[in-house]
């Protein structure tokens, strides 16, 4: 502990600092800890392993070549169909395993047997959906209309069957091994032995206060212990309800790609993805000049959290590198949904953004990937070039999902990520040489917000530098601030600031040069509107080109209209 | 290439597989007295629902393999 009560953990061995700061090692120790956690990642496997049996027996259910081929021989095409369908959605077998979406990682079968490629059903041997599946896809991958026939399916068997019917078999193993990580993690915190009971409210649809266990918000000299088990509490409500989707995400290593089965993408409906986001330059005189850790962190607190992100050229040495800061607020921008968070900092509207930003399924991190390397392109970093990203919050998950990108890594030499008080559970980065660090204060939730994305794995990959700490001079939301994150690196952090400056030490130096970006939607929202950002499209009437969805500036009403006058036609 | 009655009849084993593999779990968890009170119960009834979806499939496999014969005893349209 340190004067202030500064506790921090990471990975490494406990060990004391000259300014009295504990490191130690988290989570359960010794023997009947590290049985469990073994224990509750093989379950983890196992998940995977039936979530990938039944998004094989979804893909032959649902693919064109037994569909196609049933007129020549309905009886036996029926007899298949249905016990297809039976092994599908018993609920004493594999629950509701039909999965909408045939991903490469999930399709690939287990012990290195080839993918299922092609079926001798098929009567010309072309790929089932029209056109070439990619090295190691199954047919029927994301996006094509197996994928959102088999979605729409799920979300109608979904409906029909009862409450208790609906999650799978890999579902419930998944949670299985949540428990398991809880009951290792109560071995050496008593305060979590109630977890369990919290997991099972959470999982029988009950109040989680029913449980008894106590919610205490921050304040203590120790984080709440809600917050030591809200990635299990999130992930067991996602494994179980869909809600959000993420079937089998405990301890798994490998990304699920699952949309959720809740009937048809909007894909389907609108037959569109949206048009991505830009990066437009923004003035940022208050950049500094000085190219250091604690600058960088400097620079984001004076950007705020409104989703700018600041990029800097900096000669250290001989060399010249290049630092792309993000800041929170990221998600308030860019939502799936196109909502913006307007809230201030830490505020729950803000807090609300960063955890619907991280749950769209993906599509906000692969936006937020575009729109970096859109204000990277635009800065003028030449090929090749070294470069450091920065996140505070969703700022650092963006930057992971850039840094998780290989078109991005193979154009840069992306060297270093460092993120304080993100999420950064999920799969590495696309260059293995990439050296990331993780800063987050236990009292923090929104780190805990990675697990609700889909399909994430609760720890951050091996091998990244991960520290926690606690300071009971912080509560939450106060503690997600960067000024917060700032202050405990600059005073409170003696043996990790030192470690990460010297990492950064490509990057200490001069700044040559600043840019400010602001990442927004393609789709604008109407001028003067803060708060409605849509896909539009345009469409010709008798009366002129109109643009659809009707907007307006004024009011927050969502209005739907369905009739058109007869005397107003679209061409 | 494979057919997809051989991709039902080798997923069918692997759950077979996996419940074996749950089962071994549970007996060394308990062999060294590390599982929690809930656990066995818990792990047994899904190791149940594993050896069913092992049938489930294993009766799919036999059904499309059927169809898939079915098919070539019809000459095509």
């Amino acid at each position: 502990m340190t004067a202030r009560g500064v506790t921090i953990s990471t990975p490494g061995p406990r060990e004391k600092t000259p300014h009295g700061v504990t490191i130690s090692t988290p989570g359960p120790r010794g023997k009947a800890g590290r049985a469990l956690r073994e224990a509750a990642e093989e379950l983890a496997e196992t998940a995977e392993r039936i979530a990938a049996i039944g998004d094989r027996a979804t893909t032959i259910l649902l693919g064109q070549d037994l569909t196609t081929s049933a007129p020549r021989s309905p009886r036996t095409a029926w007899r298949a169909h249905r016990a297809l369908l039976y092994a599908l959605t018993h609920p004493h077998g594999l629950g509701h395993a039909l999965s909408p979406v045939v991903s490469p990682h999930r399709g690939s079968p287990p012990n290195n047997r080839p993918a299922v490629r092609e079926s001798p059903l098929s009567s010309r041997g072309s790929p089932p959906n029209g056109r070439t599946p990619v090295p190691g896809e199954l047919p029927g991958g994301r996006g094509s209309p197996l994928s959102d026939w088999g979605s729409l399916l799920g979300g109608v068997i979904s409906w029909l069957l009862p409450p208790e019917g609906r999650a799978s078999l890999a579902g419930r193993v998944a949670v299985t091994s949540l428990r398991l990580r809880v009951s290792a993690l109560a071995l050496s915190r008593p305060e979590l032995t109630g977890a369990i009971a919290l997991l099972d409210a959470v999982a029988t649809g009950r109040d989680p206060e029913s449980s008894g266990f106590p919610f205490p918000c921050g304040g203590g000299a120790t984080p709440p212990p809600v917050a030591m088990v809200a990635k299990e509490v999130a992930a067991t409500r996602a494994l179980l309800t869909g809600h959000p989707p993420a079937r089998s995400v405990a301890g798994s290593r490998r990304p699920s790609r699952a949309e959720p089965q809740r009937g048809a993408p909007a894909r389907t409906v609108t037959g569109r993805d949206g048009d991505g986001v830009a990066a437009e330059r923004v003035p940022f005189p208050a950049a500094s000049g000085e190219g250091g850790l604690l600058d960088y962190l400097g620079n984001l607190e004076r950007l705020g959290d409104d989703g700018r992100v600041l990029l800097q050229e900096v000669r250290a040495g001989g060399t010249v590198g290049y630092v792309l800061q993000a800041t929170d607020g990221l998600g308030g921008g860019v939502t799936a949904h196109g909502l913006h968070s307007a809230g201030p900092p830490g505020s729950p509207d803000g807090l609300g953004g960063a955890a619907h930003g991280l749950t769209s399924v993906g599509l906000p991190a692969a936006a937020h990937a575009q729109g970096l390397a859109e204000a990277v392109a635009d800065f003028g970093v030449p090929d090749g070039a070294l470069i450091a990203l920065i996140g505070h919050g969703e700022g650092g998950a963006a930057v992971l999902g850039l840094a998780r990108d290989a078109a991005f890594c193979s154009r840069y030499r992306v060297t270093h990520v460092v993120c304080v008080g993100a999420p950064v559970s999920g799969p590495p980065c696309a260059d293995p040489r990439t050296w990331v660090a993780s800063v987050t204060n236990r009292h923090d939730l929104v780190p805990a917000l990675d697990v609700l994305a889909a399909g994430t794995r609760l720890d951050p990959p091996p091998g990244w530098y991960t520290v926690g700490y606690t300071d009971p001079a912080h509560t939450f939301p106060g503690c997600h601030h960067v000024s917060a994150y700032l202050a405990n690196l600059r005073d409170d952090l003696p043996v990790t600031r030192p470690r990460l400056e010297r990492r950064l030490a490509a990057y200490r130096g001069p700044v040559t040069r600043s840019q400010a970006y602001r990442l927004r939607n393609r789709d604008l929202p109407p001028a003067g509107s803060r708060c409605l950002s849509a896909a539009t499209s345009r469409a010709d009437t008798s009366e002129g080109p109109v643009e659809q969805p009707l907007r307006q500036a004024a009011g927050r009403a969502a209005v739907s209209l369905f009739a058109a006058g007869a005397a107003i036609t679209i061409r | 290439m494979d057919d997809p009655a051989d991709t039902l009849r080798r997923d069918s084993a692997e759950l077979a597989a996996l419940a074996r593999r749950l089962r071994d779990l549970a007996v060394r968890l308990r062999a060294d007295g590390v599982a929690p009170p809930w656990f066995e119960a818990v792990l047994n009834g899904q190791i149940m629902r594993c050896t069913l979806a092992s049938a489930h499939l294993a009766d799919a496999a036999r059904r499309v393999q059927d169809h898939a014969e079915a098919l070539r005893r019809r000459p095509r349209p």
